[in-house]
């Protein structure tokens, strides 16, 4: 029902008088330089949602998840890339083609509290979106307002009163209310219970779970809480860095997750039981800014299984040992009093590989004369950037056991990938 | 409420094993706002102790009173708000006491030993108490760099200064985990990621070497794999430093991941009290098993079964016990009666339910019986 196709937004700066333009003096020439920062939220992404279906899609904060349900409901122009609902490309629709479309898809915003005006009543405010389409008269309309107040769960006699004599929760429901009172298809759901409490997260995804049966509506569900997805959707999305990496059906994907970065976030959520205390994996640094996202893989500056060069034949410890070694320079997480106490730090014995060796032995040289930035940018150069992962962006596509319901990209499951006996079991986690 | 009291007195005592005295102690605390709309009892009546070197939880969804009890523990409760009553000892001071208040007029006089605010701000806070709160940006003054922040606080509290501070600094920096602490040292809060904000004010926290931090909150408002690390943080440093920790919060993934034990509150008072095992596998409040089941769950999917209703407002508590218009179990008796937190299993589990309201009689008549039951308990609790 609902199909995007190489959807892409970016932001650039360069908006402002001075918007874009640097100052950079070197005496010579004219000190201002243009040169806009390219934020990019969305890059290139695809998936259709089916009538009736719940889309989940998750990812941590920053990765372009909110900027992407604002660009399918066209309320910011995509970059590039087409959204489809039903037949027609929203893109292409006139203002008032989309104004009149726009009765079919609604949202669902995180914060009840303020997509409520404090200075209306409940029932107008559910009104509000039938008088804007031109449904129904005045008292059909109250009429509805009331049905729909018993549908989400609240009293119809509230009709009358103002959000602030709500809980979070209630408003929650009114804004359910006024979203199905245009009877739309189609729902996009931003973090709806992210700033509710857990009880009351669970009547309102409840609450979700009936109307979707009642009304047949179609769900795309935006979270960065794996465990409230997991509950609600049937096919999930895994956003990271404005891509998506990872997308299957609920089960399979919690079960069986491809992607280091599923797995990693799968793992690392603590779960409601002390058994499984300390069996968390933590992935190490930040999500890296989308103004200037790594090359190839964007996951790749965190991944814990980054495939080995292929120029280098080294064994699967020996390349976590080089791993760690360059990660602790750049964070400059140790002290360097001489180089064969870095050396034994890091290394349990000679590479196997003469060409690492040497390398390894150069940047440990740089780190005792304290030249820490050298070194990073010689062991970056020399492994990180050298791995396929780094070269060549991965595509989202059926992973090699050809599951036709689920696309991974990442490297490691491409199909027809000949990857060397090392890199395979280089890559466990 | 007299039995309460009795009863962490004889569990005290028959702790032999442990440490004399637990390093925090709050007993009967009671603090209310007194608003225009009435008198809001937003902690009434808590008991709860932290141990050295442990992990204790203090649970509940907003507006249980979580906060206001921690802001009565440092003594931050602003007006309209006051402590009313009760007793707060940490470490041998007693930060909040009141004379017995034997009219019942709310206006108890203070008892001798009470420190003085002058003597809280030097003595107690940030020293021997370290706080960490929920949002990491506004804890932090945007308009200085992260390291001048740091060596202000660690000249107030350590007393060093010079290079020494500098140098201490960029060491704590490092061990909390930030990159490159050195150049970072320079930088401003903005810089910073949410994380890594969150690591300064553990590091700004540990600075002072406190016998006891409490957590606020302190991951709610970061992403899950930086919670990750964050958690991972505190325990290693927990375990250096023998760091005690209350621990604030209303995930109970995290309760789970860390605690040793937990207490559950609701509208201003504790619920249930268990050590974390206990208290996800056999739940004895209604209130406990209904917030467990309806967390969903990361690795299984499975019905939602949510409590009906919302919390109460802390002005007007339901009669009886303050749960029961919400009970799934309740009887009619609950609307009438409003029960004390007392044990209920012979594992240090108490609850405040009428359910189990024979328990403890049963259980002090068979403990008088068998003379053995006094080692018994003794065991079960170490």
């Amino acid at each position: 029902m609902v199909r995007v196709s190489g959807l892409t937004k970016y932001f650039d700066n360069s908006g402002g008088l001075f918007g874009g333009y640097e100052f950079s003096p070197d005496g010579l020439s004219f000190p201002f330089e243009y040169d806009p920062d390219v934020v990019r939220a969305v890059d290139d992404v695809s998936f259709q949602i089916e009538r009736g279906e719940t889309l989940g899609l998750v990812g941590e904060s920053g990765c372009g998840k909110s900027t992407l349900a604002r660009v399918v409901l066209q309320l910011l122009q995509p970059t590039e890339g087409d959204v489809y609902f039903g037949d027609d490309n929203l893109a292409d629709l006139s203002d008032e083609a989309l104004r009149q479309r726009r009765k079919d898809i609604q949202i669902i915003f995180q914060d009840p509290q303020s997509s409520l005006d404090p200075r209306m009543k409940v029932g107008s405010i559910i009104e509000e979106p039938m008088r804007a389409h031109g449904m129904y008269d005045a008292a059909g309309r109250a009429e509805r307002t009331k049905e729909l107040l018993d549908a989400v769960g609240l009293e119809p006699q509230y009709y009358d009163r103002y959000p602030h004599e709500f809980s979070g929760g209630q408003r929650q429901r009114v804004n359910l209310a006024r979203a199905l009172s245009v009877d739309p298809e189609f729902v996009v759901l931003d973090e709806p219970t992210s700033a509710l409490d857990v009880s009351i997260q669970a009547q309102i995804l409840n609450t979700l779970d009936d109307l979707q049966d009642e009304f047949g509506l179609t769900y795309l569900f935006i979270s960065h809480d794996l465990s409230v997805i997991r509950h609600i959707s049937d096919r999930v999305a895994v956003m990271y860095l404005g891509e998506i990496v990872e997308m299957g059906d609920v089960e399979t994907l919690f079960e069986d997750p491809k992607h280091p970065y599923t797995r990693a976030l799968l793992s690392s959520i603590p779960v409601p039981d002390p058994r499984n205390r300390g069996q968390r994996s933590v992935l190490e640094g930040d999500v890296p800014s989308p103004i200037n996202p790594p090359s190839g893989c964007r996951f790749r500056t965190r991944c814990p299984s980054l495939i080995a060069p292929e120029a280098y034949d080294l064994g699967a410890d020996e390349w976590t040992n080089v791993r760690a070694f360059a990660r602790a320079v750049d964070r400059r997480s140790f002290d360097a009093e001489d180089a064969d106490s870095v050396y034994e730090r890091f290394l349990d014995g000679p590479l196997s590989d003469s060409t690492c060796e040497t390398v390894v032995y150069e940047a440990i040289e740089r780190i005792v004369t304290d030249r820490w930035e050298e070194a990073t940018e010689l062991l970056r150069r020399q492994f990180a950037e050298k791995s396929i992962c780094a070269k060549t962006p991965p595509s989202l596509e059926q992973p090699r056991d050809n599951d036709p319901s689920r696309a991974v990209a990442c490297h490691l499951h491409r199909p027809n990938e000949s990857l060397t006996a090392e890199q395979k079991t280089g890559r466990r986690m | 409420m007299p039995s309460t009291r009795d009863l962490t007195t004889n569990t005290r005592t028959r702790y032999t094993t442990m440490s004399d005295t637990p390093l925090l102690k709050v007993e009967n605390l009671k603090t209310q706002f007194f608003t225009d709309a009435g008198t809001v009892r937003a902690v009434d009546g808590v008991s709860f102790s932290v141990e050295r070197g442990e992990i204790v939880g203090l649970v509940g969804e907003s507006g249980a009173g979580k906060s206001v009890a921690v802001e009565s523990i440092l003594r931050l409760v602003d007006p309209p708000g006051r402590i009313i009553g009760g007793e707060i000892t940490f470490d041998g001071k007693t930060i909040v006491g009141f004379e017995e208040d034997p009219d019942d007029t709310n206006e108890p006089a203070r008892s001798e030993q009470m420190l003085s605010a002058s003597e809280m701000r030097s003595q107690i806070r940030g020293n021997e108490i370290a706080l960490i709160f929920q949002d990491p940006m506004e804890s932090l003054n945007p308009v200085f760099t992260v390291g001048e922040q740091l060596c202000e606080f660690i000249e107030i509290n350590r007393g060093l200064s010079g290079s020494d501070v500098r140098e201490r600094a960029i060491e704590i920096l490092r061990e909390v985990g930030i990159p490159q602490p050195d150049e970072r040292f320079d930088d401003y809060p903005h810089q910073f990621s949410g994380g890594m904000r969150q690591r300064v004010l553990i590091a700004m926290a540990l600075g002072c070497e406190p016998k006891l931090i409490i957590a606020d909150e302190p991951t709610t408002a970061l992403d899950v794999t930086v919670e990750g690390q964050i958690i991972d943080l505190v325990y290693d440093l927990q375990e250096e430093y023998d760091t005690s920790f209350l621990w604030v919060t209303h995930d109970m993934g995290i309760v789970a991941e860390i605690c040793d034990r937990v207490n559950v509150m609701y509208l201003g008072e504790i619920l249930e009290r268990a050590g974390v095992d206990d208290l996800f596998y056999d739940p004895r409040h209604p209130y406990t098993a209904a917030l467990l089941n309806s967390i969903p769950r990361p690795d299984q999917a499975g019905e939602l079964q949510p409590l009906k209703g919302s919390m109460p407002e802390a002005i007007d508590p339901p009669s009886g016990c303050r749960f029961h218009d919400r009970c799934p179990d309740a009887r009619e008796a609950c609307a009438r009666t409003h029960p004390t937190l007392r044990r209920v299993t012979e594992d240090e589990q108490s609850a405040a339910c009428i359910k189990h309201d024979a328990f403890e009689t049963d259980y002090e008549t068979s403990r008088q019986l068998s003379p053995g039951g006094v080692s018994m308990v003794g065991e079960n609790s170490e």
